[in-house]
């Protein structure tokens, strides 16, 4: 550990969690929400701050630390969904935030991602929340599909500068909420349940880091679950008291939406396990789910925790978070001709096809140099798409682009070193997930 | 007893290692006292070779004749054949056991005996595309007596030898060999880069007490074990001073030559309090003003990467069961050896002392043997060089495949 950077020298603090407690900074109306939510378990420990660009929500939230960002930029009234302009403003407040991260190891932050103040003052906070020493996790929502492209992608962007400076990121995409949900679940309730589960994963890491349980997880597990820019982490929870727990506590979460109904599971390249119960937890249970955990997620690597509650009820809970890979670094590509044909070629311009349409094709005001292809290679690709070209031109869809391209290099030419599943050839510190900033 | 008719007839042995980062010639020559002498060193920047293996031929032909056209001028001679080395992270080594009952009626055993016990250990199990580069005899054992150097003349019912092999794919070092061999130069030999550097470096006492050789090239980094005098492993990890140089470009946002450039002026291995909070601002090449460069994350970056290196050997090392066995510490060469602190993590990694690789046992001129780029030339001349005494001394032109680096010794002082 010794050549971890600064989050290395955090964590030294980690036991005294407990006692220094932790800063919750809420950032913008569904953070102010989410915290309220926290507020209400009653949970000792933390001291709740909201920092916010609408002049007049920030007026009606009951916490007493508030922070009013744009004064200057927004005049009081909010972001208006711009995130660019939530994070200036948030710049420039710059010495208040780190007055409100001051003295405090460990920091939350909540918010909900797609719209200004959210997407926009959460990755600053977090910047300058890590820059004052602090451990950093990051607990937000993504917008329902249903609010528009736009709100989606600013999400998504917000996401990932949040990963880049976070030690960890759980999002909740609100989505996933409508599986558990029909049609009859109200707004308010939808909304209320995606608070909850932020809340119950908020808790949840906090347990963990405080309550000296029976199978101890430390602030280092934690991190390798939730850090790095390439992860994609998901949380789960349920509760099952009565006989039999353990079994229906696994189909239960097998078929849980926020685990995609056991593919993330499946996907996952790091979990993390944490029970709850009475003193009657058995050691048969953990050993059934976990071993129908770890044979769902295999190669994924497992972290245990436990702790015993002392109040004598026959509840059990079952927490689980799991993080996939997400990116995809400099992967061999089996067939690059398929791929090209579906990115950059769009089935559009091929000399090949002129033979078969004719030449009495319209002319093209910008007309894309012709590729260079061998006539197998044309071959090849026209045998990808049959009959596509008589059913009517295929209009060229833009593909997102993945989030961090990292370019092979030097190595482009040479196939790539990969050990034990690793492969080599991308950079470790990224490979780590260590954070640069 | 010194064939002087051989030294007019061979008298240059040329080593050529087609590295990833330079190509480098080193000429060899044999005095009169037998001893050898290095005499002229050509070296061109490689373009065409990345992580040890050729794959622009016509710029590594290029290079390869830029070096061997500067190695004649400063030698002064006319180079017709070399030592080639090779390398690459398809190359593997591993030992192997080979037993032959010794049935002459006297039960003495003979040369014919010791031949066949080693054919019988090369018929191994390697892939159909795979070549023998080396199949190194470490120990015979005679019933059971084990540790016998050289079982010629002993009484005994059962020989046994164990070799270690080393074998890679033919196509990639026919890459190599063919792109020398079009330039009418003859081909001696082809020889593991790792096994030249540590031949290069390691004194014979050094071999008996065991020793970690790693040569940090740029596309590689090889690794061999010696211990009770002879070679027990070896390994190629395809990731070298590039990977770092790549990590730092990314990291940094830099250009990679940039990254080149930086990694040896404010480079570190060890990652530590000293660099928080450091930075540097290069001149702009046009004057204009530049961002400054934060020297705490390349130091994190580049010592994450060669703490990892480093890590994956012992480990290799380590489940081969030969860490405990190097009592003579980790021999640090290639041009990674330049890196700032290099040794302090290697000692921090192995946990035992660990030296920079200086070549042994051979004079000359001294700029090339004080560098740790040249170890692996070097060792390919020495190589070389024990193979013409070999030769000579047999009076057989046939390859030998097997040999001893104790014998090699032993002739050569």
């Amino acid at each position: 550990m010794s050549s971890q950077p600064s989050a290395g020298a955090s964590a030294n603090f980690a036991p005294p969690f407990r006692a220094s407690g932790a800063r919750v900074i809420a950032i913008g109306r569904a953070g102010a929400e989410i915290a309220a939510a926290l507020q209400e378990t009653g949970t000792t420990g933390f001291t709740y701050a909201v920092v916010d660009s609408d002049g007049s929500a920030i007026e009606s939230t009951a916490f007493p630390e508030k922070l009013f960002v744009g004064a200057r930029l927004t005049r009081g009234f909010g972001a208006g969904g711009d995130p660019e302009l939530a994070r200036t403003a948030a710049d420039e407040e710059t010495p208040a935030i780190r007055g409100l991260c001051q003295g405090y190891p460990l920091i939350f932050i909540v918010a909900g991602l797609g719209g200004g103040s959210g997407t926009g003052i959460a990755p600053v906070v977090a910047r300058i929340a890590r820059e004052t020493g602090a451990s950093v996790f990051a607990f937000v929502t993504a917008p329902f599909d249903c609010e528009g492209t736009r709100r989606q992608q600013q999400a998504l962007l917000g996401l990932h500068r949040l990963k880049t400076v976070a030690d960890g990121v759980l999002c909740l995409p609100n989505e996933k909420l409508l599986l558990l949900s029909d049609d009859r679940t109200t707004l308010v309730d939808a909304f209320r349940s995606g608070r909850e589960h932020l809340r119950d994963a908020v808790l949840c890491i906090w347990g963990l880091l405080t309550r000296p349980g029976l199978l101890g997880v430390s602030f280092a597990d934690i991190c390798s679950v939730l850090r790095g820019p390439n992860q994609e982490s998901a949380f789960a929870r349920v509760m099952v008291s009565g006989p039999d727990r353990s079994d229906r506590a696994m189909a239960a979460l097998l078929n849980h939406p926020l685990l995609t109904h056991g593919d993330t599971l499946r996907r996952a390249e790091s979990l993390l396990v944490s029970f709850r119960a009475g003193h009657d937890l058995g050691m048969g249970e953990i050993r059934r789910i976990m071993d129908e955990l770890t044979s769902k997620s295999d190669g994924a690597r497992v972290v245990v925790g436990a702790e015993i509650r002392d109040q004598a009820d026959t509840e059990l809970t079952i927490s689980v978070m799991a993080s996939t890979r997400q990116m995809v670094l400099h992967e061999p590509v089996e067939n690059p001709v398929a791929d090209r044909s579906s990115n950059l070629l769009a089935a559009d311009n091929l000399p090949a096809r002129d033979v078969e349409s004719g030449p009495a094709r319209t002319a093209r005001r910008l007309a894309p140099p012709a590729p260079n292809l061998t006539p197998e290679l044309a071959d090849q690709l026209l045998s990808q798409s049959p009959g596509g070209r008589r059913s009517g031109r295929k209009k060229p869809q833009q593909v997102p682009l993945p989030f961090e391209v990292v370019t092979k290099g030097r190595f482009e030419k040479c196939e790539p070193t990969v050990r034990r599943g690793n492969n080599l050839d991308q950079p470790t510190y990224l490979r780590r997930g260590i954070i640069l900033n | 007893m010194f064939d002087l008719r051989f030294l007019e007839r061979r008298p240059l042995i040329v080593g050529l290692e087609i590295g990833t980062a330079k190509v480098c010639a080193m000429v060899g020559e044999i005095n009169a006292e037998g001893a050898l002498t290095i005499i002229g060193i050509g070296q061109s920047p490689s373009r065409g070779v990345r992580k040890g293996e050729i794959v622009e031929p016509a710029l590594a032909e290029e290079d390869v004749r830029a070096a061997l056209s500067e190695a004649e001028h400063s030698a002064d001679v006319e180079i017709r054949s070399v030592y080639l080395g090779v390398s690459g992270g398809h190359v593997v080594g591993f030992n192997n056991r080979g037993v032959q009952p010794i049935v002459s009626r006297d039960r003495e055993i003979g040369e014919d005996d010791v031949n066949d016990v080693i054919r019988n250990a090369k018929a191994i199990n390697i892939p159909a595309e795979h070549y023998v580069v080396h199949a190194i005899r470490q120990h015979f054992s005679v019933d059971d007596q084990d540790e016998i150097r050289d079982p010629v003349g002993m009484i005994g019912g059962r020989l046994e030898v164990e070799m270690h092999v080393i074998h890679g794919r033919t196509n990639r070092f026919q890459n190599a060999i063919r792109l020398v061999k079009g330039m009418h130069l003859e081909v001696e030999d082809i020889v593991f880069n790792g096994l030249a550097s540590a031949l290069g470096i390691l004194t014979a006492e050094q071999k008996e007490l065991g020793a970690l050789v790693i040569d940090l090239g740029a596309g590689a980094t090889e690794y061999v074990v010696y211990a009770r005098g002879v070679v027990k492993h070896t390994g190629v990890l395809a990731v070298g001073g590039d990977h770092v140089s790549q990590d730092i470009a990314l990291g940094l946002k830099v250009p990679q030559g940039r990254a080149e450039k930086l990694k040896f002026e404010h480079g570190d291995a060890i990652f530590d309090e000293s660099a928080k909070g450091l930075t540097h601002t290069p001149p702009h090449e046009l004057g204009l003003p530049e961002r400054p460069l934060n020297i705490e994350h390349l130091r994190c970056v580049m010592s994450l990467r060669l703490q990892e290196t480093f890590e994956i050997i012992r480990e290799e090392v380590e489940e081969a069961g030969w860490l405990n066995q190097l009592r003579g510490g980790v021999f640090i060469c290639g041009g990674g050896a330049r890196v700032p602190r290099i040794l302090e993590l290697a000692e921090r990694v192995f946990e035992l002392p660990a030296f920079p690789g200086h070549a042994r046992g051979i004079s000359g001129l001294a700029s090339a043997l004080d560098q740790p780029e040249f170890s692996t030339a070097i060792g390919l001349v020495k190589f070389g060089a024990g193979q013409a005494r070999k030769k000579n001394n047999r009076g057989s032109l046939r390859r030998l495949a097997s040999w001893s680096p104790a014998r090699i010794f032993s002739n050569l002082i």
